[in-house]
């Protein structure tokens, strides 16, 4: 490699250059020059990166797979893909094709692309130290038809996939056996499915993401040691949709995210042992939707306003820890002035275990009966898990 | 008079609940599911990928879909409805998308399908849809009674 770099050469491609194809441009470069693509629209199929080269376009250079091809697959490792526009890769229910895909290799970087409408955008397989940056992907996917992911890692590690944007695709981000990656700054945003999806997929960090009005929300399923962080959840509306859906998620933090308007912020299902710390929950229809089938843990210094319901639980068993939160719907007292309410909060209301059983008992919400119903059972708990309370609720906000 | 009228009031009644009860049968056969919209109810993620999505319905009537054939057996497995209970199992067949009845069909297990629960199990209506797909993707040969195992 850095033999190659020493005489690296610079290989120019395009109608005014003596090698008009992109094809020819790599066939002739070796490992370590850079082929600069000229401006114009290029049908070319699909074009096989095979050799440790820089391909840069000069500027909009527009890869067009004609809905037939995959105009780029990376088939060798120390690859760089600068600055294209790619296009129409083709579709098919048999393989995943992408706009870009990297077969079984490692050290490459996909920098500052615009992809549109192809099956899949961005498809790392069996790869490891992908770097993927600052791409803007965008499919026209409806639901009825079956469309690729944005960026989709498969058994791959060291991903670094920051400041994408990715819109219209089945899930924006999917990961599925992909370890020790970063997913920073991207915004996802009005994809079919998931605004970032992740399945068996350990020790990965998010960080600073906008997941907004996607069709189902964030789903991250069967996975260890996740860390989320300063991510935006917003606008996920539907029967169906959450902010974040937990599913077999253990050993995991997830601190100082927003979660802005969603059916259920965080719905949770076999989760253990996660830190839940320094978030915002705010005008949601359910703040945190937790299944009995979860187990230690802890909502510490959230913020929980506006919403319909703060918290709810189909069972009577409780094995999760509030502490330190501020409710609005708090209406205790702190006569020793020393900002902790002097009575617990209990989260969960009567109405919101009546509405788990029989949803359709929704359209009774707000009606008289119900808010006597909840002002009882607040004086004498009942129904209501008795352990899941908040003992010592803040009086004012948690600065975020 | 009187009596000729309470008399077709009381036809009138039995024919009314003859017809709810009807309504009560509904159709025979699997019912749409709506992709993008509706949730497994077993792994609680969108049915999105029509080659996959599942159906069950009990002798009651109620439907519940799934995103994968795994899903449907887990749920039926781990008793939240009994298998005694289940009226009809639909799958779509890989290349139509129909909808069938389970016992009908032919089912070719491969990673290369990459289903999305990883169950990995595709529904043929004909054997040789499943040749030609198995030809292409590799994999095993099951029958609806494997899936069970």
């Amino acid at each position: 490699m850095v033999a190659g770099m020493s005489h690296a050469a610079t290989i120019h491609v395009g109608n005014a250059s003596a090698i008009k194809e992109i094809k020819k441009g790599i066939s002739v470069a070796k490992n370590g020059d850079t082929v600069i693509v000229q401006a114009g629209l290029y049908k070319e199929g699909n074009i096989i990166v095979d050799k440790q080269i820089t391909l840069m376009a000069s500027g909009q250079v527009i890869l067009d797979g004609e809905k037939k091809f995959e105009p780029i697959s990376v088939k060798s490792p120390f690859v760089t893909i600068k600055g294209f526009t790619i296009r129409g890769s083709g579709h098919s229910s048999m393989n995943d094709i992408a706009g870009v895909k990297i077969y079984n290799t490692k050290h490459v970087k996909i920098i500052d692309n615009i992809l549109e409408d192809n099956f899949f955008g961005i498809y790392s397989q069996n790869s490891k130290h992908v770097e993927i940056y600052g791409n803007k992907i965008q499919a026209y996917g409806k639901a009825e038809q079956l469309i690729g992911n944005g960026i989709h890692g498969w058994k791959s590690d060291s991903l670094h996939i920051e400041n994408n944007t990715i819109v219209g695709h089945r899930d924006g981000i999917y990961l599925e056996f992909v370890t020790h990656t970063k997913v920073l700054q991207n915004l996802s945003e009005r994809n079919l499915r998931y605004g970032l999806h992740f399945m068996f997929s350990h020790d990965n960090s998010y960080i600073a993401n906008t997941f907004r009005a996607n069709g189902a929300g964030v789903a991250v399923m069967y996975t260890k040691h996740v860390h989320m962080e300063g991510n935006i959840f917003e606008e996920n509306w539907g029967d169906a949709a959450y902010g974040l859906l937990l599913k077999d998620i253990s050993d995991s933090q997830i601190i100082n995210n927003q979660f802005d308007r969603n059916t259920a912020a965080i719905f949770m299902e076999g989760t253990n042992r996660v830190n839940i710390e320094n978030n915002l929950f705010k005008g949601n229809g359910w703040g945190v939707k937790i299944q009995a089938s979860c187990m230690d843990n802890t909502f510490n210094n959230n913020n929980f306003l506006q919403n319909t319901f703060d918290v709810a639980t189909n069972g009577t068993m409780t094995l999760n820890y509030f502490a330190n939160n501020y409710w609005d719907k708090y209406e205790g007292y702190d006569l020793n002035k020393d900002g902790v309410g002097d009575i617990p909060f209990r989260p969960v209301s009567l109405f919101s275990m009546m509405v788990e059983r029989y949803p359709s008992a929704m359209l009774l919400f707000r009606s008289f009966m119900v808010t006597l119903f909840d002002r009882t059972e607040k004086l004498l708990p009942s129904l209501t898990p008795e352990g899941l309370k908040d003992d010592s609720p803040r009086m004012k906000s948690v600065k975020v | 008079m009187k009596k000729s009228k309470l008399f077709s009031i009381g036809i009138i009644s039995l024919l009314l609940l003859a017809l709810s009860f009807q309504a009560c049968q509904g159709k025979i056969g699997p019912k749409p599911i709506k992709y993008g919209t509706d949730q497994c109810a077993y792994c609680k993620m969108t049915v999105s990928d029509q080659r996959f999505g599942t159906q069950l319905q009990t002798k009651k009537g109620r439907t519940y879909n799934f995103d994968d054939v795994q899903c449907m057996i887990s749920f039926v497995k781990e008793s939240n409805v009994k298998k005694e209970e289940v009226a009809a199992f639909y799958l779509p067949d890989y290349l139509s998308n129909s909808l069938l009845p389970a016992e009908k069909l032919f089912y070719l297990k491969s990673d290369e399908l990459k289903s999305p629960m990883r169950g990995n199990i595709a529904a043929f209506k004909s054997l040789e849809d499943l040749e030609k797909t198995k030809a292409s993707l590799g994999g095993t040969i099951l029958k609806w009674e494997d899936l069970w195992k």
